[in-house]
């Protein structure tokens, strides 16, 4: 009886490690692919972002070098996600994007006309100064990122308040509620339907939003 | 009645939706090799992502770099990846400015990216372009003589290429604001030290 336990111990231990060694070899596979990819991206000079969903932090990184971290608070999947290819940025939405202000100069002509009413004199109060500029703080702290591939990466504040904690739960739910019928639809349309939400302190969504811009590369690591 | 139906179909697409959503990408042909080669083949994939990793870390600057970041109007001058000096800077303003006359147009931003220190210069002359002549309203010059407008770029000029520059301002109380046509702005005593410490190929990391 003894003996027939080790043998059984022993067949356990030589199948689970064969699993794992197998695993292992994927792992290995996926994380070669990934460096090959990241370093064709690096050796161009150009700025990448790379999107580490298990060490949960976003880097922007330039010649293989992490030049800003992001952390992230929590990430949530829905479909199946590769990790080990590049993709570009084909756009980003949100509820309210930013718009650049357009400087609008009179032609000559313009000028060149009597104003019919002449324009009130407003004292400028210093304290109000508006600066014409898009800023970090006209970013969205909520948007959505999509990618060449059709992947999305949904972006969403960390709650700070009672009432924003209360929201953001519910909206969690909705997401998880709303994500099949997202599968489903894209499956008749023959389409994977792929999504990663990411949580992330405002400020932080917000240097996100300002950094991605169309046709940017990044890299997933999951 | 309606309702049963409707909560019943609603329950189904969900479940179907779970099920494809659990659905594994197509994964690069499995692994049928014996367990000696898949050892063999791990071996070899291990040394490879480390001449991999060795090879990107080698791509990394050696020294004085310095990294932009134009959404909080910094700069920070690193040495071997150590911050040394974080300098409050001005950037791009991200307007647009069209002409009126001739329809062209101008985006105000810090183009991100890597760049390198490519000239030094000493009290810099900015010779304008047609874009600030005609955001203030004011002719072209015919005469390039008349583009010249010294001591607008401060004391010092660290050149990035395709005209853009890290440069001194006169207009301080903006620093840490997003203002300028592109060029990053400096203080004085901030623009002072970078220029002494970033030589001609320094890298500048903008973000």
């Amino acid at each position: 009886m003894r003996n027939l336990t080790l043998v059984l111990v022993i067949l356990c231990s030589v199948l689970c490690q064969g699993i794992a060694r197998a695993d292992d070899l994927e792992t290995l596979e996926a994380t070669n692919r990934r460096l090959r990819a990241e370093y064709e991206l690096a050796t161009k000079s150009q700025l990448y972002f790379v999107f580490d969903l298990q060490a949960k932090n976003v880097q922007f990184k330039s010649s293989g070098m992490a030049i800003a971290e992001l952390p992230l608070q929590r990430v949530s999947y829905w479909g199946p996600v590769s990790g080990d290819k590049v993709r570009t940025v084909a756009g980003k939405l949100s509820y309210k994007t930013p718009e650049r202000d357009v400087l609008k100069i009179p032609s000559p002509e313009e000028s060149a006309k009597p104003d019919a009413e002449p324009k009130a004199q407003v004292k400028a109060d210093p304290k109000k100064f508006e600066l014409a500029a898009l800023e970090l703080s006209d970013m969205p702290t909520s948007f959505q990122v999509r990618f060449d591939d059709g992947l999305l990466v949904a972006v969403k504040p960390a709650p700070e308040e009672f009432l924003h904690r209360i929201w953001w739960t519910l909206n969690r739910g909705f997401w998880y509620l709303s994500r099949p019928l997202f599968s489903v639809w894209n499956f008749l349309h023959q389409r994977t339907y792929s999504e990663i939400l990411l949580t992330m302190p405002p400020k932080d969504a917000q240097l996100l939003y300002w950094s991605l811009t169309d046709g940017s590369s990044c890299l997933l690591i999951n | 009645m309606s309702a049963i139906v409707f909560v019943t179909l609603f329950l189904l697409i969900e479940v179907a939706g779970c099920v494809l959503a659990r659905r594994q990408e197509a994964k690069p042909e499995a692994e049928t090799a014996p367990p000696g080669a898949r050892d063999n083949r791990a071996r070899i994939l291990e040394s490879k992502n480390a001449a991999l990793r060795k090879k990107l870390a080698g791509l990394a600057p050696k020294g004085v770099y310095v990294v932009i970041d134009t959404a909080n109007n910094r700069v920070y001058m690193k040495k071997d990846g150590q911050t040394v000096r974080e300098m409050v800077a001005s950037c791009g303003s991200g307007n647009v400015l069209e002409d009126p006359v001739g329809g062209r147009k101008w985006t105000f931003e810090t183009p991100r990216g890597e760049f390198q220190v490519r000239s030094k210069i000493t009290n810099p002359i900015w010779i304008k372009p047609d874009w600030a002549f005609i955001e203030e309203g004011e002719p072209i010059p015919e005469k390039s003589a008349e583009r010249a407008k010294p001591g607008e770029m401060g004391d010092y000029a660290l050149g990035l290429g395709r005209g853009y520059f890290i440069h001194g301002t006169m207009y301080k109380r903006l620093l840490g604001r997003n203002v300028s046509h592109g060029c990053v702005r400096l203080g004085d005593e901030d623009l002072k030290a970078l220029y002494e410490t970033a030589g001609i190929g320094t890298r500048v990391f903008i973000f």
